[in-house]
């Protein structure tokens, strides 16, 4: 009985199910925030299980399909573990008797699944621990936050296009002299766009109230995110584990067909 | 050429080079079909190719109605990330797309197949390396590696399904003529979510076109 709950659990049957359904519940998620702007678009500035209990579960008719996804992902990463595991441990008992390009080449889709784990609980982490709490930011401004904590905005800067003509004026960086008081904690420092500044722990991030920046309205994001170091990362190894893998794959493909011949 | 040309005029229109002038899903799509269909037809796969000329003729035709003004950089685009992760993920759409039309071609029979496979997974291999690409933009950015919106959704929808699609040949009930009918629903999912982008992109400021 376990024999068999075990091979379900690991076979990748399993995974193309979870994997079409986790397909399935984006495609729905993308229907829902093309046209629902309110409560959805908070998941961005709550951490989920904050989220769920001011707006998800007040809303089950907006947020079915994301209780549902984050249990397909909880599924598809059960599954990575026990597939890439049980795999795992096939192939190490051939490490002897196999060629090493051999090796290293069917060994790595099983590293890119276990980076993948890693990638997927990243986001788990980012998306349950931590912390994110967004003020707006404009001169003189002094915000008191929980904790014992204080932000004052010293300046802002608006650097603009001097030339060409088509597009001068129009805005080309934002950036914001910040002095924060944290317990242990007291300094000036800058955040500008696209360049978050990081003291005592938090991110802060510079970011415009409008979606492609065109006003001068700013906010910042107080960020902080345990998950961004296994995700970013880990994406960096998957890809670099990939473009390893399948050139390798064709050259031992060819090895074996020139062997045959 | 004649593409190349425009793309190149089109990235210095604003004054001065603008790359995301050129890696625009409107004018850098057919031009990376164009690409495809030339590769293999340099390669010897005539007909492929053709196929694939037709379509990059199609999908311009179809961008014909869209604004063809250049969007400005804005303070969010000042990043060798953003034209990183447009240049992947354009590249990748019209692998996919490629991999769709060759599989059908002969409903997944004959030598196109095994051609068309191999686009689709280098198209699963760059899509990735965009998403990774656009993770670290919107880190940067926006605080967070994912956000939750459309943009984000469709393109991990995208990645989920041709991420299933490379798991295909590990079941046997899935025929190579299965797997032809699995990239031309990766291709339509594509080029529905390609239109709807569109429309949620239109209240961007232009200049010229």
């Amino acid at each position: 009985m376990l024999n068999r709950a075990w091979k379900i659990i690991a076979s990748v049957q399993t995974t193309f199910w979870l994997l079409a359904l986790a397909t399935l519940f984006f495609v729905i998620g993308t229907a829902y925030f093309r046209f629902e702007k309110q409560v959805l678009p908070q998941l961005n500035f709550h951490m989920v299980q904050d989220w769920v209990q001011r707006l998800g579960l007040g809303h089950p008719g907006l947020s079915w399909w994301f209780f549902a996804l984050l249990f397909i992902l909880l599924l598809l990463g059960i599954n990575t573990v026990a597939c890439s595991s049980e795999r795992l441990l096939r192939l190490l008992a051939q490490y002897k008797r196999t060629a090493k390009l051999e090796f290293a080449v069917t060994l790595t889709p099983t590293l890119v699944h276990l980076v993948f784990i890693l990638v997927l609980g990243g986001h788990l982490l980012s998306s349950f621990a931590g912390s994110v709490e967004l003020v707006s930011c404009s001169p003189g401004q002094i915000v008191t936050l929980p904790g014992d904590r204080s932000l004052q905005v010293l300046a802002v800067r608006y650097d603009t296009h001097a030339s060409p003509a088509s597009i001068a004026g129009k805005l080309k960086g934002m950036s914001a002299d910040l002095r924060f008081r944290a317990p242990g904690f007291d300094g000036e420092f800058t955040a500008a766009m696209l360049s978050p500044a990081y003291r005592a722990g938090y991110g802060f991030f510079l970011d415009s109230v409008d979606k492609y920046a065109r006003t001068r309205e700013l906010r910042l994001v107080i960020r902080r995110d345990p998950g961004v170091r296994l995700i970013l990362p880990g994406l960096i190894i998957i890809i670099l584990l990939m473009a390893w893998y399948f050139p390798a794959l064709m050259v031992l493909k060819n090895k074996s067909f020139s062997k045959e011949k | 050429m004649l593409h190349a040309a425009f793309l190149a005029m089109r990235s210095l229109h604003l004054g001065f080079f603008n790359s995301g002038a050129v890696f625009e899903g409107q004018v850098f799509l057919p031009f990376c079909l164009a690409g495809i269909g030339l590769w293999l037809w340099a390669s010897g796969w005539d007909e492929e190719a053709a196929a694939l000329a037709a379509a990059a003729a199609v999908i311009a035709l179809l961008s014909l109605p869209i604004d063809k003004g250049v969007i400005p950089p804005s303070p969010k685009s000042g990043s060798p990330l953003v034209p990183l992760f447009f240049s992947c993920e354009i590249a990748a759409h019209a692998l996919f797309i490629s991999a769709a039309i060759l599989a059908c071609r002969q409903r997944g029979e004959g030598p196109s197949f095994p051609l068309a496979h191999r686009l689709a997974v280098w198209g699963f291999v760059i899509f990735s390396a965009a998403q990774v690409s656009g993770a670290a933009w919107c880190y940067l950015g926006w605080s967070v590696p994912f956000q939750w919106g459309f943009r984000h959704l469709h393109s991990a929808a995208i990645w989920c399904f041709y991420a299933n699609y490379i798991h295909l040949r590990f079941l046997p009930w899935w025929s190579d003529r299965r797997k032809a009918g699995y990239l031309a629903a990766g291709a339509l999912l594509l080029v529905v979510y390609l239109a709807v982008l569109q429309f949620i992109e239109a209240g961007q400021v232009r200049i010229g076109g």
